[in-house]
């Protein structure tokens, strides 16, 4: 799942100088999952503007919706109607879903409520933590289901640095080292043979290297 | 039970407890109240929260108070008792009741308890001495609001408690211990210090008598967080100070001297003694008075019950219990009343006719009504006593029971459960899965499916609406008595039996000839020692009776069962030596048995001694008191469950709500050993109430639903698991084929904590949806109110107050729970207006649903952190614990968020220039 996390209220704020009908798009999927976008955060998000606002002695009209998904065109386009008399959109949907209703509505201003932050899971109930960086190249399969590349803070594919002590990172003692993590894993499956086989270098261009990455099925296509 | 009526005679908690559960199973009850009001001794008293809920139980009145009264199907009358009774030949009743005749076919009388006249001890100034009062005026001045010293016109820089004031007092006529007192006055001094942080507080106390929830964490708090004293001694005078003060006169310890100490306000911790018209009563039904002068129980397993068919007995007036176990106690004189009902009916099984309500009756919110098919099979968990018996009372009320577990707990009770085997191996509406655990728990109240895994991995599966736990204690030697078990000369008292103890048992242990002394070691945690000591005392006294020697080593004296004091007195008398210690004794290694011990009450003096009052014992038998813990698959167990535990590891939350055996989740019930109530009378007790609640629920095949409860719009929802992960009851699960997540209608408690949690804002809780709630906001301060306590409360202080020294316009929107106020409705309520927003509710751990109010304490931190975050004061809202009963503590609150609104003035500025 994607997690993100709102913007503080003076960067919004900032970015919604001068506009006074301003548009909250929630997005019903990842981020209402992760209590960054969803519904219930427009209501708070839009209460909050209308209370800065207020504050200042301005008026502002802030229109409130959700969507289902924001990185859908069918979704998007339930926006139409009415999205053209808004000074701005401020969407709550990740990156994805803010250029998703940009490019779908040309001349509309659509401004980024959330960081997007990264691929992850909700270790427990309010703390999300990331798991998976999206490299293109999965490694998974000789790494015990620990993803180096993501949980290693330096993304080491030979095993630990010097700075792994008592099984935390270097980095910070709040972070488990992910070699040890899948030391400890592959020694309970009784693999530790996998950690024999050296890793060559990471082919980046399955990655950034080759610019925006895109996955192409013909056989899905209309 | 339609045409039957039932007559309740007082309306204490125990009374209205009774009543309340009666209707709900059908039956048409007659509430009758000799005073003015309902609620009895405790409607005086206070919420001793502190910066939590201390537990005291109080604001459980309140709130039974208010359910009774919006009951139709129970007549309250007050200002009236029974004139005379007439045994009608039919069975049953005629009563002569206010003037009127009213006949019935049971009665249950609950005219509580008087408490001891303070003055009848004149050598305490009570009534003399200005510094004096008691304990009864501290609860009022308490319940009162302000300040304690302003009550009592007194300077208030040390307050001292004196214990056992009318208790455990053979000139008095008292030879009991109160049961109550100890723990209300601890409680009491936390409440003063919370008040009077520069207060110093001194109890002078004999043994500390524990009781309710975690009692021993509540001393601790008292003794280190607010430095309350705790003094041994038993005053024998309170004289006057030239200076005004009260001079207490004490025995001191070290040295047995009486001491004077001098204190600003003396409280009195009266006892408790026989109702008024207990005599008049029990002659006019022909039942029987115990010495003390309480109702006598004809039968111990059946306590409630009086020996004269259709009348029954709960509460104080049967002797000393504290407001949880009167409510209980009243739940199982329903229950007995019933019984018998359906004994007459032909010996017929009970078939329990109508609605059951929800236990405890709290008042809900009323919801769309709908008949839910349940299954009325219970599940026990454990071939305990207490599970036994609990399937023995449910196949009475006719449900199905079908029990789990090992073997029964040898209980020191094994004649009991030797005749209860017997009697669930022949019933066959009870079926045992002997050597079977639960492994996992899937459904809801009326509709659990259980899966058991029986010996040799073999699984089943069991459909139950209702389980009942009673999977019992573990026993072991306390920590500090560890190294000792298995050593010769070392017994566990639970190895010597039930009274009687053949002390030839000492013969075996016995090396050589010699002396015949025994040491019994009870060194057992609070909350566990009434259960014991009672055990300790009787196998003393059949080592006395055997010509032995015995000293009985413990930290304190637990004698607050009835009869047990009398029990303590007598072994004291035949010559058993006690030794309260304060540090642990020491067993020395060797061959032979010695124990050391140091007595406080031998006090230095004895020249020649390194440790003043050391004691070195040389015992042939050490008989070791054992410890109870939590089974040891407690904690997997209540996973499965889902069910909170406590502190200790017992199950049940700490939550005071949850007494005597509910547990988090509807349905799942928590009996006995493994909720901590070890004893066998108190494992009894859970087992009827338990297996009642139980039947009201399921029995029929039908649950009927008309409480509001939550539901999720589930095209919105996101299957997030939010409010799977934060329902305080376990009530939301997923429903595979619609992906989306479920709410049990039958397990929903309708807090409406989901309601304010869920990311996707895909759940209304019925009757109280966001639109509602926010329909109540208007611009002006708001105040939300949790409708079990603030609420209470809030309408007391108002209904108070003369139009114009109102607290102005305060807004008051009741929820159920402060979980349900959703950080949008606190931003709303500044978007329409307010100029500050506060939110009350019950203490930490006392919440109604467990915890809401903890949700809400967050949700108002939020609110505060973004306010701040767009420029507007955070201090505009503000979280209140307020206990029902605190509407001086609720109109403090209202007035201080009010002066916080006009200081801060409008959020909105005016536009410059
Ligand atoms: C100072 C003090 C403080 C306490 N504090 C606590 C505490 O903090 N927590 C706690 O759990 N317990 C506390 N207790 C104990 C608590 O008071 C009792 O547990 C509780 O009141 C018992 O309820 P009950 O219904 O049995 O009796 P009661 O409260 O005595 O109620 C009996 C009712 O019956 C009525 N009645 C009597 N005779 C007749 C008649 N002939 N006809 C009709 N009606 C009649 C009475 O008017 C009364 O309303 C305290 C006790 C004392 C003395
Ligand atoms: S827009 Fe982003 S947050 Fe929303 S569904 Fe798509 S990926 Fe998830
Ligand atoms: S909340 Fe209830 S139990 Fe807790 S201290 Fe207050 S009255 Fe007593
Ligand atoms: S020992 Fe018993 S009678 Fe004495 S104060 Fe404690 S509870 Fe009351
Ligand atoms: S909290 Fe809301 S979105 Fe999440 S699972 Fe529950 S109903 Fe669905
Ligand atoms: S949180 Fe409360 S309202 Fe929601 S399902 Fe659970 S019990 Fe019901």
């Amino acid at each position: 799942m994607i997690v993100a996390e709102r913007k503080s209220l003076d960067e919004i704020l900032a970015m919604l100088q001068g506009c006074s009908r301003v548009l909250v798009v929630g997005c019903g999927t990842c981020v209402t999952v992760c209590m960054a976008g969803g519904e219930k955060e427009v209501g708070v998000l839009a209460s909050l503007l209308r209370l800065a606002a207020q504050r200042e002695g301005r008026t502002v009209e802030i229109g409130e919706t959700t969507i289902e998904r924001q990185c859908e065109w069918e979704f998007v386009d339930g926006l139409a109607p009415g999205i053209r008399g808004y000074d701005a959109v401020l969407s709550m949907g990740c990156g994805a879903g803010v250029q998703t209703i940009a490019q779908r509505f040309g001349g509309v201003r659509v401004l980024p409520a959330l960081n997007t932050k990264f691929i992850g899971i909700p270790e427990k109930q309010g703390m999300w933590v990331e798991m998976c960086l999206g490299c293109g190249d999965c490694v998974l399969d000789r790494t015990g289901g620990i993803c180096p590349v993501a949980r290693c803070s330096k993304g080491l594919l030979n095993g630990p640095c010097g700075g792994s002590q008592g099984g935390k990172c270097e980095v910070s003692k709040d972070i488990d080292c992910a070699w040890q993590l899948i030391y400890d894993r592959l020694a309970s499956l009784g693999r530790l043979d996998l950690l024999e086989a050296e890793f060559a270098p990471k082919d980046w261009s399955k990655n950034r290297d080759g610019g925006p990455r895109k996955v192409l099925r013909e056989e899905v296509m209309l | 039970m339609e045409s039957s009526r039932v007559v309740v005679v007082g309306a204490g908690v125990a009374g209205m407890s009774a009543a309340r559960s009666l209707a709900a199973a059908g039956a048409r009850v007659t509430l009758v109240e000799k005073g003015e009001r309902l609620g009895g001794m405790a409607a005086d008293y206070a919420c001793k929260g502190t910066d939590r809920c201390n537990k005291c139980n109080v604001c459980l009145v309140h709130e039974l108070v208010r359910d009774v009264k919006s009951r139709p199907d129970i007549d309250v009358m007050t200002g009236c008792t029974v004139d005379w009774a007439e045994a009608l030949p039919s069975g049953g009743y005629r009563l002569k009741v206010g003037g009127r005749e009213v006949g019935c076919s049971a009665v249950v009388l609950a005219t509580g308890f008087e408490p001891f006249d303070a003055s009848a001890r004149p050598e305490f100034g009570y009534r003399v001495h200005p510094a004096v009062v008691t304990a009864l005026d501290l609860e009022k001045a308490l319940r009162d609001g302000g300040g304690i010293g302003e009550r009592f016109g007194r300077p208030i820089g040390s307050v001292a408690f004196v214990q056992c004031v009318g208790s455990r007092d053979l000139q008095q006529g008292r030879g009991y211990c109160s049961r109550v007192c100890c723990m209300y006055s601890l409680r009491m001094a936390r409440a003063v210090r919370h008040r009077h942080p520069s207060a110093e507080v001194t109890v002078f106390y004999m043994d500390f008598q524990a009781a309710g929830k975690d009692p021993a964490d509540l001393r601790r708090r008292a003794e280190t967080e607010d430095g309350v004293r705790f003094v041994r001694a038993r005053p024998s005078e309170v004289a006057s100070a030239p200076d005004g003060r009260a001079v207490v006169w004490f025995e001191d310890l070290d040295g047995g001297r009486c001491r004077p100490a001098e204190f600003d306000l003396v409280i009195l911790a009266v006892g408790t003694g026989p109702g008024r018209d207990t005599r008049t009563l029990a002659d006019m039904f022909g039942l029987g008075l115990d010495e003390s002068g309480f109702f006598a129980p004809a039968d111990p397993g059946d306590a409630t019950a009086t020996g004269v068919p259709g009348v029954f007995v709960a509460g104080m007036c049967r002797g000393p219990r504290d407001i949880a176990e009167s409510v209980a106690d009243g739940e199982r004189a329903a229950l007995a009343v019933l019984r018998e009902e359906a004994a007459r009916r032909a010996g017929q099984r009970l078939a329990l006719s109508l609605p059951v309500g929800t236990w405890p009756g709290r008042r809900v919110l009323r919801g769309q009504p709908e008949t839910i098919e349940v299954s009325s099979t219970v599940l026990v968990l454990g071939r305990t006593v207490e599970g036994m018996e609990a399937a023995r009372i449910l196949s009475d009320l006719g449900c199905r029971a079908v029990i789990v577990g090992e073997e029964a707990h040898p209980d020191g009770s094994s004649g009991l459960a030797h005749s209860l085997l017997a009697r669930v191996d022949e019933d066959s509406s009870i079926d045992v899965l002997a050597g079977g655990r639960l492994v996992r728990l899937d459904g809801q109240a009326g509709g659990f499916r259980a899966t058991i895994e029986g010996p040799g991995g073999l699984v089943s599966e069991i459909c139950a609406g209702a389980l009942i736990v009673a999977t019992g204690y573990r026993r072991e030697f306390p920590e500090a008595a560890r190294g000792l078990a298995g050593r010769a000369c070392v017994v566990g008292l639970s190895e010597l039996g039930e009274s009687g103890v053949p002390w030839a048992v000492g013969e075996e242990h016995r090396k050589g000839g010699g002396g015949r002394r025994a040491v019994i070691w009870v060194g057992v945690r609070p909350d566990t020692a009434r259960a014991v000591f009672r055990q300790a005392i009787l196998a003393a006294l059949s080592a006395l009776a055997a010509g032995w020697e015995v000293y009985v080593l413990c930290p304190e004296v637990a004698v607050a069962g009835p009869g047990d004091e009398e029990l303590y007195l007598e072994a004291r008398r035949q010559g058993a030596v006690f030794v309260k210690y304060e540090e642990e004794p020491e067993v020395q290694a060797g061959s032979a048995l010695r124990v050391l011990v140091r007595d406080p009450c031998l006090g230095a003096g004895g020249a020649g001694d390194d440790v003043p009052g050391l004691l070195a014992i040389d015992a042939d038998v050490l008989v070791v008191a054992e410890e109870a813990y939590p089974p040891p698959d407690a904690p997997e167990l209540a996973r499965v469950l889902q069910v909170n535990t406590g502190p200790l590891g017992f199950f049940q939350d700490d939550n005071v709500n949850l007494l005597p055996v509910l547990t988090n989740r509807r349905s799942i019930f928590a009996v006995g050993g493994c909720r901590g109530a070890t004893g066998v009378a108190d494992a009894m007790a859970d087992a009827h109430v338990a297996a009642y609640l139980a039947a009201r629920l399921v029995g029929t095949g039908n649950l009927h639903v008309d409480w509001a409860t939550a539901r999720v719009d589930q095209d919105k929802c996101a299957l997030c698991l939010t409010c799977v992960r934060t329902c305080p009851h376990r009530a939301v699960g997923v429903d595979d084929e619609m992906r989306a997540a479920k709410i049990s209608r039958a397990a929903c408690w309708g807090c409406g904590v989901c309601t304010s949690e869920c990311p996707g804002k895909a759940i209304a809780l019925e009757s109280c949806s966001d639109d509602e709630v926010l329909a109540r906001v208007r611009p002006a301060v708001t105040a939300f109110c949790c409708d079990h306590s603030a609420l209470i409360a809030a309408q007391a202080a108002m209904a108070g107050l003369a139009a114009d020294d109102a607290v102005g316009d305060l807004n008051i929107v009741s929820v159920p729970c402060t979980g349900k106020v959703d950080i949008i409705h606190l931003l709303k309520a500044f978007e329409r207006g307010a100029e500050a927003v506060m939110v009350a509710g019950c203490f930490d751990e006392g919440c109604h649903f467990l915890s809401g109010n903890r949700r809400a304490l967050l949700r108002v931190g939020q609110a505060a952190s973004l306010l701040k975050a767009v420029g507007i004061e955070p201090e505009r809202v503000r979280f209140y614990h307020v206990g029902p009963d605190m509407s001086a503590a609720f109109l403090e609150a209202a007035q201080e968020t009010m002066q916080v609104a006009r200081e801060l003035g409008p959020v909105m500025r005016r536009r410059a220039g």
